[in-house]
C-alpha cells in the first residue's frame, strides 16, 4: 500500500494501522528487538514480516521501494542480512535455533540490521524455545527478530514478553476483491474468491493463481453436507479416520466447515446476503431449515472447539472422531 | 563480458577463493564464485559464506567489461583439468550461460546474476600495515586459543587492539588466554577494538602464506564497523607455471560481543620462574600425551627450582599405564606441583619459535603464564588455567 506522505511501497494488502505503526517507529528510530505477528493463517504475518525486512534492508531514500536490489532479494528470500528459519517438517528444531545464534552476533553483510524470520514459532520444540530465549534476551542492536504464530497463547509467555505483540485480524472482503482486481483477476472470480476467503489474502491469492483449489474448496463443504446425511457410525468414523492422516489438509477442512455451519445458521434467519458458499445454497437451504438453531450453534461451536484442539496438539484421529460422531444426523428426503 | 587468462593463474585463483564456498542452501549464489572482469587488465575471483569473503585479482585481457557466478565445484574442477594454456570466458546474457574454452574444450556454465551476490566492500577506515610474515605468526600464535563453543559467540573471535604503534591480538576460550603484541611500522591515528571471528582469521593467515613478503598487509575497517579488511599482495610470477595473483583481500564480518576483560586473567606476579627448552618441553609434553589423550589430559608438573633445576612430567590413565621424564631448567623460587591439560601446552609451545620459554607459576591452582623467552617487543604470553591437581 502507499504510506501518505512518502513514496514507501509496503508489499503488503491490509494490515494498514501495523504498516503505519511499524513504518513510524523506523522514521523515529525506535525499533523493537523482536515483533511477534500473531492472526490466523494466510492472513499476510510472513509477508508483513518480509515487508518490514525490506523497509529496513532497502537502499533507496524511501523505504521500502519494493524495486531496488535490496527489496527485490528480500522478497526472494535470498537477501544475505534476511534469515526466514521455517518449521522442519512440522517442528521448529533445536539444530535451526543453534545455527542461527552463532550468526546472529555477526554484524551484518549489507545493511545495518540483521532479520531473523520464524514463520511457525508455534511449532518450536521446548529446548529450541529455550535456546532463543536466550538470545532473545540480549540481542546485538543489529539483530531484529520476527516471529510468526497463530495466537501469542501458543508462544512461551516468556518469549512473548521479549516482543512487540501486532495482533493481526483477517483483512475485509472488499479489500480482498480489490487486491485480486488489482492483480489482474477477472472480477467475477476475485469477488467470488473474495467471498470464500474469510480474510485470508493470501488463501485468496492461491485460490487465483491454482484453478484446483476453488473445486477443492467447494468439494471439502459437499463432503459435509454428505457426513450429515451419514447415520451410520462406522461410515463417520472411516471418514474421521481418512482426514486424521493428513493434519494441514483436516484444519483446512475444519475452516471451510466453519465457513458452512455459519451459512446455515444465517440461512436460518433467512439472511442470504452475507453467505460464504453461495454456490452451495440448493444444498444447504434445506439443511438449513431442518435442524433447530440449537443444533447449528452447537455444531459450529464444536468445529471451533476441534480447531483449538488442534493448536493445543491433542490426539488429532480422537478429536476428529468425537466432532464426527457428535454431527448433526439427517435423512435425506427424498423427492 | 569476455575475458581471456592464463589457466594457471585461474587454477590458483579458484583454490584461493573456493575454500569459503558456502552450502547454506537457502542462498543459492553462495555455493557459486563471482568471476568479474575488470578494467584495464584483472579478473576478480570472489566467494564468500557471509562470514568470510575472499577476492583474488588475476591478470587477464579483457575484451568487454562484466561480472557473473559460476557453480564454484565444478567450476574449479573443470579448470583444474585444463592444460596450461590461454582460457577464454564469455558471458552470454540471453542464455545466461558463461561460455568457457581452452585449447580443444568447451563448456557452457549455468550462471546466477551478479547482483545476487552479497556486496563486498572495497576498503575501509582506519587502515594499519604489517609485513605478511608478523601478521602470519600472529595469527597462529593466537587463534588456537578462542573458543569453538557458538553459543558464547565473544569467546570465538579474537580481539584485534591497535592503539598507536602498538597492535594486540588477543584471544580466549575461558581456559587458556593467548596474547600476541607487535610495534606497527606505522602507527594508527585512531585506536581500534574490533572481535574478528577466529575462524576468519585462520583464512587470512592461509592467504598470507601465499602473499609476498616484501609488501605490507593492509587491515581495514568498514566505516560502519561491519566488517574488517585483509589486503595482501601476490608474488610476481616465478615463470615456473605454479601460478600467480595480483592482490587478495579476505573480508570478515565482526562480532557484535563484549570481549572479556582479559587484563584482569593475566597474572601480575609469579613466585616461581623456571626457564627451559622450548624444543625439550615440547617433545615431553607430546610424549606424556601418549598416556592420557584418551583419558584427561591431564600431566602433573613437578617443578624444582635450582640451577639446574628440574622440571618432572607425571602422566597416567587407568587403562594404558604411566609416564615420567624430567628435563633440566634454570628457576628460583619455592618447589611445587601443578596439573595442565597436556593438549594446552602443546598447542602453545607449537607456536614459539624462540630457543627457551619461560613458565610462570603462582600457586597449583592459580594460572599459569608461558612466555617466549628473548623475543624483545615482540611480546606473546599465554596464560593457561591449571586442572585440579587431586582428580
Amino acid at each position: 500500500m502507499e504510506q501518505k506522505g512518502s513514496k514507501s511501497t509496503w508489499l503488503v494488502v491490509g494490515h494498514d494501522w501495523a504498516v503505519q505503526r511499524l513504518q513510524n517507529q523506523i522514521e523515529r528510530g525506535r525499533l523493537a528487538h523482536a515483533y511477534l505477528f500473531t492472526g490466523p493463517a494466510h492472513i499476510g504475518k510472513q509477508t508483513l514480516g518480509r515487508a518490514l525486512a525490506q523497509a529496513l534492508l532497502c537502499t533507496s531514500d524511501t523505504p521500502p521501494c519494493g524495486v531496488c536490489r535490496a527489496c527485490r532479494l528480500v522478497q526472494q528470500n535470498r537477501h544475505p542480512d534476511l534469515w526466514v528459519v521455517p518449521a522442519d517438517g512440522g517442528i521448529l528444531k533445536v539444530d535451526q535455533v543453534r545455527a542461527v545464534e552463532a550468526d546472529v552476533a555477526r554484524r551484518p553483510v549489507e545493511g545495518r540490521f540483521k532479520l531473523f524470520i520464524f514463520p511457525d514459532m508455534h511449532l518450536v520444540q521446548p529446548a529450541a524455545a529455550n535456546a532463543l530465549l536466550k538470545t532473545l534476551e540480549e540481542p546485538p542492536a543489529h539483530a531484529i527478530f520476527i516471529l510468526t504464530a497463530p495466537t501469542a497463547a501458543a508462544l512461551l509467555p516468556t518469549i512473548v514478553s521479549r516482543c512487540q505483540v501486532y495482533r493481526l485480524r483477517p483483512l475485509s472482503r472488499q479489500v480482498i476483491e480489490e487486491a485480486l482486481l488489482q492483480w489482474s483477476v477477472p472480477p467475477d472470480r476475485a469477488s467470488q474468491i473474495a467471498g470464500l476467503a474469510d480474510g485470508r489474502i493470501g488463501w485468496a491469492w492461491q485460490a487465483a493463481h491454482d484453478d484446483t483449489l476453488l473445486p477443492r474448496r467447494l468439494q471439502q463443504a459437499r463432503d459435509l453436507v454428505e457426513l450429515i446425511y451419514t447415520a451410520n457410525r462406522w461410515q463417520r468414523l472411516q471418514a474421521a479416520k481418512r482426514l486424521a492422516g493428513d493434519s494441514h489438509q483436516a484444519s483446512q477442512v475444519l475452516t471451510v466447515w466453519a465457513s458452512v455451519w455459519r451459512d446455515l445458521l444465517l440461512l436460518h434467519y433467512q439472511l442470504t446476503d452475507r453467505l460464504i458458499n453461495v454456490s452451495l445454497l440448493d444444498q444447504l437451504t434445506p439443511l438449513a431449515e431442518a435442524l433447530s438453531v440449537v443444533q447449528l450453534r452447537q455444531a459450529l461451536v464444536r468445529v471451533h472447539r476441534t480447531q483449538r484442539y488442534f493448536e493445543e496438539h491433542v490426539n488429532m484421529l480422537l478429536a476428529l472422531e468425537s466432532l464426527f460422531l457428535r454431527l448433526p444426523r439427517l435423512r435425506r428426503t427424498t423427492f | 563480458m569476455h575475458v581471456v587468462c592464463l589457466q594457471e593463474n585461474l587454477a590458483k585463483g579458484l583454490s584461493l577463493v573456493g575454500r569459503v564456498v558456502s552450502s547454506r542452501t537457502t542462498l543459492p549464489v553462495l555455493s557459486n564464485i563471482m568471476v568479474k572482469a575488470e578494467e584495464p587488465a584483472q579478473i576478480r575471483l570472489s566467494a564468500t559464506n557471509l562470514d568470510i569473503t575472499v577476492s583474488c585479482w588475476l591478470a587477464a585481457k579483457v575484451d568487454e567489461e562484466g561480472a557473473t557466478t559460476v557453480p564454484a565445484r565444478l567450476f574449479s574442477e573443470f579448470i583444474n583439468t585444463l592444460p596450461a594454456e590461454q582460457v577464454s570466458m564469455s558471458l552470454s546474457v540471453r542464455t545466461e550461460q558463461l561460455h568457457v574454452s581452452c585449447d580443444r574444450a568447451d563448456a557452457n556454465f549455468k550462471v546466477i546474476d551478479a547482483s545476487e551476490f552479497p556486496i563486498i566492500p572495497e576498503a575501509g577506515e582506519t587502515t594499519l600495515q604489517l609485513a605478511p610474515p608478523v601478521l602470519r605468526q600472529m595469527i597462529s600464535q593466537v587463534v588456537f586459543a578462542s573458543s569453538t563453543d557458538e553459543s558464547r559467540p565473544n569467546l570465538t573471535g579474537v580481539l584485534l587492539n591497535a592503539h598507536g604503534d602498538t597492535l594486540k591480538m588477543v584471544a580466549t576460550d575461558g581456559y587458556r588466554l593467548s596474547l600476541r603484541s607487535t610495534t606497527l611500522p606505522v602507527a594508527v591515528a585512531e585506536p581500534t577494538n574490533v572481535l574478528i571471528p577466529a575462524r576468519s582469521l585462520a583464512e587470512v593467515g592461509r592467504g598470507a602464506a601465499d602473499a609476498d613478503d616484501e609488501r605490507m598487509a593492509m587491515i581495514s575497517v568498514t566505516p560502519n564497523r561491519s566488517q574488517a579488511i585483509f589486503q595482501l599482495n601476490g608474488k610476481e610470477a616465478d615463470g615456473k607455471g605454479k601460478g600467480s595473483f595480483h592482490r587478495l583481500a579476505v573480508v570478515s564480518q565482526l562480532i557484535e560481543a563484549n570481549f572479556p576483560k582479559y587484563e584482569a586473567i593475566i597474572p601480575k606476579s609469579h613466585t616461581v620462574r623456571i626457564q627451559v627448552s622450548t624444543a625439550e618441553f615440547l617433545q615431553a609434553a607430546r610424549r606424556a600425551y601418549l598416556f592420557v589423550r584418551d583419558s584427561n589430559n591431564i600431566v602433573k608438573l613437578s617443578i624444582t627450582p635450582g640451577d639446574p633445576g628440574r622440571l618432572h612430567f607425571f602422566a597416567s590413565s587407568q587403562e594404558l599405564g604411566d609416564h615420567e621424564s624430567e628435563l633440566d631448567v634454570v628457576g628460583e623460587g619455592e618447589a611445587m606441583e601443578i596439573a595442565f591439560n597436556v593438549r594446552f601446552l602443546i598447542d602453545v609451545l607449537s607456536v614459539i619459535d624462540t630457543p627457551e620459554v619461560a613458565l610462570e607459576l603462582t600457586t597449583s591452582n592459580r594460572p599459569g603464564v608461558i612466555k617466549p623467552v628473548g623475543s624483545g617487543a615482540e611480546g606473546f604470553l599465554h596464560v593457561i588455567m591449571p586442572m585440579n591437581l587431586n582428580r
